[in-house]
């Protein structure tokens, strides 16, 4: 990945793990510490399926070698799956 | 959570333990196993299509025969262990270059299988290692290093590496996650996993 295709990445994860972190408000009512997390889960599920899973859907084009479908697929399946996670150990009792 | 008993140390730090053990970084797991079981599978089905390593086993062979070949000094052979060398050549000199091309090829696609879906996944990851291993004392670096070393992580992270796959889904079915692992005495001292 390279100049347009990095910014790109950062905007949508960014903007993926917000609507993430921000479902967990309503959810759960969890604090502004969920949403590094969420972020980051955003980036790594982008990037991830961008880069390492793209070759099996890279259907939405490419820009700067970014593969797009795949890109906002993969922040919106990993972040989904994380914040799900969070609310399941939300759920868990504390030690 | 079980509590933590009065004088036991935890092994790892809170947060450490939260990465390890928790659904909320599942996804975690999740990313780095399909990233292993992507390679494994790549790399199994390549071999599952190829008559050398499943009808005639010549590649096994060329491996193991470059692999046990000593350089005169001070080239270094690609085995640094010379019981390793003994075990690769005990195996050609008996031909079992011609099922062990077969048992790769099949060993590679079903971990590979395996860490995709998220079944077995620690047992999966377990025997990836192991061959990450055999390859190494070969002598090929490769991609190897780094398969290994998530494949590590994956072990470590056993309780939830599956969480968002094949084990979750029967874990929730059939009952709640193992309990906590308490380790055995280690030097005098009992360790626990999380606390």
């Amino acid at each position: 990945m390279a100049g347009v295709g990095i910014a790109l990445w950062i905007i949508v994860s960014v903007l993926v793990g917000l609507a993430g972190w921000a479902a967990l408000r309503v959810w759960a009512k969890d604090t502004l510490q969920a949403l590094p997390l969420a972020v980051v889960a955003a980036l790594l599920g982008s990037f991830a399926w961008s880069e390492w899973f793209g070759e099996f859907s890279n259907w939405g084009g490419e820009v700067e070698g970014l593969q797009v479908a795949p890109a906002i697929l993969g922040a919106v399946i990993v972040t989904a799956l994380s914040v799900l996670g969070r609310l399941q150990a939300l759920q868990e009792p504390k030690a | 959570m079980a509590e933590r008993r009065a004088g036991v140390p935890a092994l790892m730090p809170e947060w450490l333990q939260r990465v390890f053990t928790t659904p909320a970084f599942a996804w975690l797991w999740l990313v780095a196993r399909m990233y292993l079981g992507y390679h494994w599978l790549e790399a199994g089905i390549e071999k599952l299509g190829d008559s050398r390593w499943m009808s005639t086993g010549e590649a096994v062979k060329s491996f193991w025969e470059r692999a046990i070949t000593v350089p005169p000094p001070p080239a270094r052979p690609p085995v640094a262990y010379d019981w390793y060398r003994d075990f690769l050549r005990f195996m050609l000199d008996h031909g079992y270059y011609t099922w062990f091309g077969k048992l790769v090829a099949l060993g590679e696609t079903l971990v590979g299988i395996a860490l995709v879906l998220g079944a077995l996944t620690a047992i999966a990851a377990t025997v990836g290692a192991f061959m990450n291993m055999n390859f190494m004392l070969a002598g090929t670096a490769s991609t190897n290093p780094v398969l290994l070393l998530v494949a590590i992580f994956l072990i470590l992270a056993w309780r939830v590496a599956g969480y968002w796959g094949v084990d979750g889904v029967l874990s929730r079915t059939m009952g709640a996650l193992p309990k906590p692992m308490t380790f055995p005495r280690v030097a005098g001292v009992h360790f626990r996993l999380r606390g």
